[in-house]
């Protein structure tokens, strides 16, 4: 039997995520890596990707993931992240897409109208790679 | 003569007047405070649900000290060498009717400010809020760098950061300045707000970490490549737990003086509407005996 570890899916608006999975797989700088108790500590910057935690005796969650840090000490995970949605629930995906979308049209800054361009097209090209939400959105 | 406010031979008409006017303000504070509660609920709830991740940072640029400190240490560790020029950055609200709460944030600025120039130091100043801009532009207008308004946001939050944190980077890389100091509200309780000043660049007073709790980390890609960016996010989550306490102290105090507002609002419809009777009762007293000393006349 594989154990367990405890993972924490953090971002600056809430904590996601946190609590003891099976195996995590993360996609880091250098391809995606599978972690899993026991991983020898690294620090590992991620790139745009999806995010799957598996649990024992429970559905798989994935998420969409733009960037973070994902930080394995023994016994102990944690990815920081401020671009973070769950693929499971799908009004958050809407929401994130609609936000993205008007964040587009109304942003003050360069700044953060490139931060919603670069959320928004990743997420169009992910969703539409899984066919997971309505094209219409596009 | 005035009593409780009010001349005492003013006309009923003009007292009933200022009665209705006295009550619609009282409704107006009423509302504030009613949204500045609610407000000042959501406000506490994103500053308990950004701490987390303030915190993990935090920890994890402990963890990698070791690694840090070497020959490469990047400039926003190292810093400039000097401690000459100093950046100010001044959180404040854009709107008033808070009561003191931007009055406290400036007042603790200015006492960092005088006691910089007192040393020797230049000052560079950087507002965030209309209001501190208001104050501070009188006395020290030729000290200003930038002013930067938060109603242009709809809402806090990391981006909005980010943004910030991104152009104080830039401008210290640039050599514009040798420390940066935030100085905001923290907020204790709604009776207490606290103005504190917090130091984010040269970047992290390192706490010391037990040896044995000092992981041995591999990175990928190397620190190096990543230090910048981890960097760059530990600033932006101050300032945006800077930005989130400020909210919430304005919210805080917004709701006190809103309350203060509606309950003195409260008393002067009680002493208007007591002087409003007074007179009626004399007047209708005055009527009485004139319709009887005309009858006895009779």
């Amino acid at each position: 039997m594989r154990e367990s570890f405890h993972f924490d899916l953090v971002t600056p608006n809430r904590i996601l995520l946190s609590k003891a999975v099976a195996e995590v797989i993360v996609p880091g700088a250098n391809g995606y890596l599978t972690v899993l108790a026991g991983h020898s500590p690294m620090l590992i910057r991620v790139i745009p990707g999806f995010l799957h935690v598996r649990f024992f005796g429970e559905a798989e969650q994935i998420f969409v993931i733009l960037d973070g840090f994902f930080d394995i000490t023994t016994g102990d995970c944690s990815l920081l992240s401020d671009s973070v949605i769950s693929l499971s629930n799908f009004d958050e995906i809407e929401s994130y897409i609609a936000a993205a979308h008007a964040a587009l049209g109304s942003a003050p800054t360069d700044e953060i109208r490139n931060k919603a361009e670069e959320c928004f097209s990743y997420l169009k090209s992910v969703l539409k790679e899984k066919n997971l939400v309505n094209f219409s959105l596009f | 003569m005035i009593d409780n406010g009010a001349p005492l031979m003013v006309s009923l008409k003009s007292l009933r007047d200022r009665i209705t006017s006295v009550k619609a303000t009282q409704k107006l504070t009423k509302a504030m405070q009613m949204v500045a509660a609610a407000r000042l609920r959501r406000a506490q709830e994103s500053v308990l649900a950004a701490y987390p991740y303030s915190k993990k940072m935090a920890i994890l640029l402990r963890k990698i000290k070791a690694d840090i400190e070497g020959e490469n240490v990047p400039l926003l560790i190292s810093g400039t060498g000097k401690e000459k020029v100093h950046f100010i950055v001044i959180f404040t609200s854009d709107r008033g009717l808070c009561g003191s709460f931007n009055a406290h944030i400036v007042r603790s600025a200015k006492d960092f400010i005088n006691a910089r120039l007192d040393e020797g130091k230049d000052i560079k100043i950087m507002t965030v809020g209309r209001k501190g801009f208001d104050i501070l532009r009188r006395d020290c207008e030729h000290m200003f760098l930038e002013h930067i308004d938060l109603r242009e946001m709809k809402r806090i939050d990391f981006c909005y950061a980010e943004f910030l944190s991104k152009k104080i980077i830039a401008s210290f890389k640039e050599g514009h300045f040798d420390v940066c100091t935030l100085f905001y509200s923290k907020f204790e309780s709604v009776l207490h707000q606290k103005p504190i000043s917090q130091k984010i660049l040269p970047s992290l007073s390192f706490s010391i970490i037990k040896e044995e709790e000092m992981p041995m980390y591999e990175y990928e890609p190397d620190i190096a490549l990543m230090l910048e960016d981890l960097l760059s996010k530990n600033v932006s989550i101050q300032i945006l737990c800077a930005l989130l306490e400020n909210l919430t102290g304005e919210m805080a105090a917004r709701m006190r003086a809103m309350d203060d507002a509606t309950r003195n609002a409260g008393e002067m419809i009680k002493k208007l509407s007591s002087t409003y009777n007074r007179q009626r009762q004399s007047r209708i007293t005055t009527e009485l005996i004139e319709i009887i000393a005309g009858a006895e006349a009779l």
